[in-house]
């Protein structure tokens, strides 16, 4: 990177942080902290949630997922438009009439103090631990491809994230948000045009297409019911939509973006807008790693997408292996690229024969590479178990650095610290939240001023920060780290969607059933969890199913209706 | 605070409408009116029914995009 690319970068970050600080200095009430003073737009709304779910992680990986895999992945976010719907006509109505500032506020309405307390609880283990790797995530793969410190990059952009969140709470988070998300499309849109451009000369976009579509990257929907099939519009859509509802329904980090609403028009509105972007927005990200594909088609990839790991192999002694599959592996490149120059020659010539022979000999050639790859990888991870064959991560940040302009570099880099920063900000606040609003305010402290209770949330909020960075700068000694948190998350999720759709569709269930449902559930999840040898995400039903048809089970038992099954009268 | 760990075992839990304004009903148990909370401001499509019509539209127009797309290519 050079000084260029460092401003653009350093200004950007600290620009949109300090902008977000000043605006927001001086919030000194609890709702003007978590809720902005429920003054917010549906479109600073609608990009603020947007800007929650996008982590560093979308713009690293999902490129190199149409990159490896196609457009196919798209079909994981087919359920989040129908639970969208279902947050905004169910969920959203019945959290802002009871003006509640946490999710987990709304449990205690609807049963009791404990539920309210195992709901939180849920969250702040699981989302406490997540917060760690939101920050480590890019910080390991920008550190391993500039040769930056890793624990400098940890704490500055850690840091960065916890003065502006801790200062202005909510606010600030939205209104950096509007930035970040501003110049991630930025970013992407030129990344983009540059790939369009460093085509090469007379290879139009149909023609890029065509070829994309020749190496099946183009598989947008699979209508199989394969099980094995790991992205099938049906997986995509049950399981999206199962998915999405724990999200956005129940996760504090999202509640607290769409209660920031200035009506409960302008919260759906904003959800709505998510609803029916989401899935153009993560089709134009993966078409950007198939274009990549096809660029490197034309332009000789590194055999292993993750350089600097090759390299210190490869350099040794003991590296003559890797350094011949990459001699074959160019050889192969040379080959394959003539073959789809005349696969192409052909199509245009209206030679449909000679085109597909060309075709099948590219793809042939294209599986060649493939096996290249394959055996590079085994031999990196031989000679090193520490790394990771999937270099997937590595695909779009190797095309930005060896291909795009000084200052576009500094750009794209940028995009991915926002990213890292806008998912950061919005988990720390709700952290924040949680802590002050459902333990502290609820538990320890019930009758103090507005004043000490935002700053307790400060103070909160700050310390899960610091949780975040101690575990971020930590994370490397955990092997399969961010396997280990999708797998925290499937345990505990399930059970805490089962509770919200008890509250919300089994209005004879109370406080008493749901509780005692939910902690045998999430023992039962446990218990399979050390037990069997079943794919994680298979916890996430097992919990939610559990947890509801215990409660059911329980409420029958029990012979009581639940404490919010008919009007109430006031508690003596 | 053992008057609240009292509380959390107790079972019966917070009552409902003690927390709610005064005046309010109660919000468990208010009718599902799509449309009646507020209108939806958006020109053609009056009613929160018709705005998730449009979204499911919207989803709908997107797989068969992207069906046509990916066959188109194939």
């Amino acid at each position: 990177m050079s000084l260029l690319d460092y401003l653009v970068l350093f200004g950007t970050m600290i620009g949109i942080a300090a902008y977000g600080t000043w605006q927001t200095r001086g919030v000194h009430s609890l709702s003007g902290y978590f809720k902005g003073d429920q003054t917010t737009r549906w479109a600073a709304i609608g990009i603020s949630v947007m800007a929650t779910q996008a982590s560093a992680i979308t713009f690293m990986s999902t490129p190199g997922q149409g990159y490896e895999s196609g457009l196919g992945f798209v079909q994981n976010y087919f359920g989040m438009p129908l639970a969208l719907i279902i947050v905004a006509a169910v969920f959203l109505p019945l959290y802002r009439r009871l003006d509640v500032y946490t999710a987990y506020e709304f449990l205690g309405r609807r049963f009791d103090a404990k539920t309210r307390l195992l709901g939180a609880a849920l969250f702040l283990l699981q989302r406490g631990l997540a917060a760690g790797i939101t920050i480590y995530a890019p910080a390991i793969v920008l550190s391993t491809v500039f040769g930056w410190r890793l624990d400098v990059t940890i704490l500055l952009s850690g840091l960065l994230v916890i003065v502006y969140t801790v200062t202005g709470g909510s606010r600030a988070v939205t209104l950096t948000h509007k930035y970040q998300l501003g110049l991630i499309f930025a970013g992407m849109v030129t990344a983009f045009i540059v790939l369009l451009v460093r085509l090469p000369a007379g290879l139009t976009l149909t023609d890029a297409f065509t070829v994309a579509g020749g190496f099946k990257k183009l598989e947008a929907v699979d209508f199989s019911l394969d099980v094995d099939q790991r992205y099938t519009f049906w997986s995509g859509l049950l399981g999206g939509l199962f998915l999405s509802l724990s999200y956005f329904g129940t996760d504090q980090s999202q509640v607290q973006r769409y209660l920031h609403g200035a009506s409960l028009r302008e919260s759906r509105l904003g959800l709505m807008f998510n609803a029916v972007c989401k899935i153009p927005m993560q089709f134009f990200i993966l078409l950007l790693g198939a274009l990549v594909f096809v660029f490197y088609q034309f332009e000789r990839p590194p055999v292993f997408f993750n350089e600097v790991a090759w390299k210190s192999q490869a350099e040794r002694a003991s590296g003559d292996r890797l350094r011949a599959l990459a001699a074959d592996f160019t050889a192969v490149h040379t080959q394959k690229q003539q073959l789809i120059r005349a696969w192409l020659d052909a199509q245009h010539a209206g030679n449909p024969q000679a085109a597909a022979t060309a075709r099948a000999a590219a793809v042939a050639a294209q599986a060649h590479s493939e096996a290249i790859r394959d055996e590079t990888k085994g031999l990196l991870h031989a000679a090193d178990p520490r790394t990771s064959t999937n270099d997937a991560d590595y695909v779009f940040i190797t095309f930005v650095l060896g291909h795009l302009p000084h200052g576009m570099i500094g750009l794209l880099v940028a995009v991915i610290f926002a990213a890292a920063l806008s998912s950061k900000a919005s988990e720390l606040n709700a952290l924040g939240a949680t802590t002050t609003v459902d333990f502290y305010r609820h538990v320890l402290k019930r009758d103090a001023s507005d004043a000490h209770y935002v700053a307790a949330s400060k103070w909160f909020t700050a310390f899960w920060g610091l949780v975040a960075l101690a575990f971020a700068l930590f994370a490397h000694l955990v092997e399969n780290l961010i396997q280990a948190i999708n797998i925290l998350g499937s345990v505990f999720y399930g059970v805490v969607l089962g509770l919200f759709l008890v509250a919300f569709f089994l209005r004879r269930v109370g406080g008493t059933a749901v509780f005692w449902s939910a902690l045998t559930a999430q023992t039962l999840v446990f218990g399979l969890f050390f037990t069997l040898n079943i794919s994680y995400l298979w916890y996430n039903l097992i919990g939610c199913a559990a947890c509801v048809l215990l409660s059911l089970i329980l409420q029958a038992a029990s012979g009581a209706r639940g404490n919010t099954a008919e009007p109430v009268t006031a508690t003596p | 605070m053992f008057h609240f760990i009292q509380r959390l075992f107790r079972g019966t839990g917070l009552r409902t409408r003690e927390l709610l304004p005064h005046g309010s009903g109660d919000p468990f148990h208010s009718p599902a009116q799509p449309g009646a909370d507020e209108s939806t401001g958006l020109p053609g499509l009056p009613t929160w029914r018709r705005v998730y019509l449009f979204v499911f539209g919207c989803f709908v127009l997107w797989v068969v995009l992207l069906v046509v797309f990916s066959r188109v290519f194939a």
